[in-house]
Order: C-alpha cells, then structure tokens, then sequence
C-alpha cells in the first residue's frame, strides 16, 4: 500500500509529517500539537507513518550496545601508558 | 440562572491526569538524569584537575571511565572494527595531548565526543555505506505505509531485524547519522549534539527527523520485501 496524498511534496499531509518528532517529544505547543491530533484521528495514512516512526525510534534506541572486545582496550590503554610516560603533564 | 453548570467531560479529565501524570513522571526522570549527571561531571572535573596538576596516571580512570562510550559510538560511525579501534586511540591520545584546553565549561563527555566526532571524519572507510541521493529524501519517493508495528514482538528481536536495523543506519548521510547516533543511541540532549556538530538545535531537530524518516522508510521497505 503506498500513501497517495501525503507522497507529493508540500501537501499537507507532509508539511506535518515535517513536525512529527517533535510532536512525539512532546515539543509542540498545544495549539499545533491539537491541529495534529485532530489530523491524526482522520488520515489513516498519517496513523501508520506516526506509529512506525514511534517504533523505528524505540528500536534505535533499544539497539544492542557494542561493546570493545577486551583486546582493543587493552591495545589502546598500553599505548596511552606509553605516551603518558613519555609526555610532560599537560600544564593548565 | 438558567444556564448549565460546566461539567468537564470525561475524557478532558482523563486526558488531563494522563498528561499530568506523564509531566510528573518525565520530571522525575529529568531530574534523576540530573543528578546522575552532574555527579559524573564532578568526578571527571575532579580527574581532569588531578591530570592538569601532575598526576599523569589519573587519565588512566578517565580512559576506563569512557572508553566503552566512545568505542560504541566510532563503531557505529564507522562499521568497521579496525576504524573503531583506531577512532577509541586517536581520542583518547588527542584528548591527553589538549586536555589543558579543557576549561570545563561543557561536559567532558561532550568534548571527548566532539574530538572522536573528528576523528571518525578522518578515517579511511568513515563514511560508512551511504545510499544513493534520491534514497537519502524522506520524502523522495513514495512514502511507504505498511503498518509494520503489529507483527509479533518476536520479529523485531530477530538477528536480521537488528541487522537491517544497523544497515538503515549505515546507509544514511554521515551528517545525519552522526545526529541520530548521539541523540537515539547515545541518549544525548539536542543542546549537546548541536555543541559536538557546530549547528543550532533547531538544525540539529531537523536533521534527526529526517534520519529517522530515512530509517523508517528503510525498514518499510524491508518489512515489506520480507512479508512478500
């Protein structure tokens, strides 16, 4: 299924797509964030758009953590000891 | 007096106690950040003044304090292990050489994020793999609206789904990952994003939603191949 209105430039569909996050972040002022709203509950389209933004955000944000395998740290640190015993202290 | 009293409906009130309700609870989380922050901040202040005094081996703390964050996040903007390995190196050699310019008026997470945010600009395959232009508009072609968010949670843990999830990520304009790594991944405030990427908040906000319309967009597209 592909968007028909809210896929041409400048609609305004669009123009509050360009506002979506920071109507999930809660950034809007009340009137604007009302207008979306109100959109939200009529534009079936705009619901789908909004609900996996939402989702595409958490998955972001839930990403695994990579971690440094415990070699590379302890390549770096040897050679940070190296130059930490070979410089001056830093003067401030 | 004829007139009916004004009763609030129902729904205003629930409304209003849910909006209530998540001010109260998104304060608290503020705050709590607040506090965890500002204690790490003291304790870094307090390694950095050791360092500047003497006391050489104190950068040692700060490098087991950091050095997780700052291998994440090259990794991220690199995607190669060799490029993070060698980002984590430059930072930490880069930060010890011109620690004396930190006055500590920003965070020190965030100038240490602002020289690997260097750093990463000057690796060998930095760049990540970056989609064609007209890929890179959100609003460049047509905006797919399957609703993906109703398959099962156990899709979304799947090893490929993460996988294309780093892919859709990779793929976006370096400027705009950069954005989106600090702000999604590494939990940053735009405030501190637009001091490491020299641009206003405003710029930094806009530059966020069109990276995650691109990841949206991306995994539509995936989500969509795949159910084919």
């Amino acid at each position: 299924m592909k968007a028909k209105p809210s896929s041409s430039r400048g609609t305004p569909c669009l123009r509050r797509l360009a506002r979506l996050s920071a109507y999930i972040e809660r950034e809007l002022p009340s009137p604007a964030r009302e207008t979306i709203r109100r959109h939200m509950a009529r534009c079936a389209d705009c619901r789908v758009v909004l609900r996996t933004l939402k989702k595409t955000i958490a998955l972001c944000r839930q990403a695994p953590k990579i971690d440094p395998p415990r070699a590379v740290s302890k390549r770096v640190l040897e050679v940070l000891r190296r130059e930490l015993a070979r410089c001056r202290p830093p003067v401030s | 007096m004829g007139g009916a009293p004004i009763v609030p409906t129902v729904t205003n009130a629930r409304d209003n106690r849910r909006r209530d309700v998540h001010r109260a609870r998104a304060g608290l989380k503020s705050l709590r950040s607040l506090c965890y922050k500002k204690h790490v901040d003291d304790a870094d202040r307090s390694l950095v003044e050791r360092i500047k005094a003497g006391d050489v081996a104190a950068f040692e703390r700060l490098f087991s304090r950091h050095h997780q964050r700052i291998y994440r996040f090259a990794a991220r903007m690199c995607r190669h292990a060799q490029d993070a390995e060698d980002v984590l190196q430059d930072t930490f050699l880069a930060a010890f050489r011109h620690l004396k310019t930190f006055r500590g008026k920003a965070r020190f997470t965030t100038w240490l994020y602002t020289i690997a945010a260097n750093s990463c600009r000057r690796t060998r395959r930095g760049s990540g793999v970056v989609a064609p232009a007209k890929e890179n508009e959100p609003d460049g072609g047509a905006l797919p609206v399957d609703d993906w968010t109703r398959r099962p949670d156990a899709l979304f843990l799947r090893k490929e789904t993460r996988r294309a999830i780093e892919d859709a990520i990779a793929a976006l304009p370096k400027d705009l990952r950069l954005v989106l790594v600090f702000r999604d991944m590494e939990g940053l405030s735009a405030e501190e994003v637009s001091r490491i990427v020299g641009a206003s908040v405003p710029a930094v906000k806009s530059r966020l939603h069109r990276a995650r319309l691109l990841v949206r967009n991306r995994l539509s597209r995936r989500f969509q191949e795949s159910r084919r």
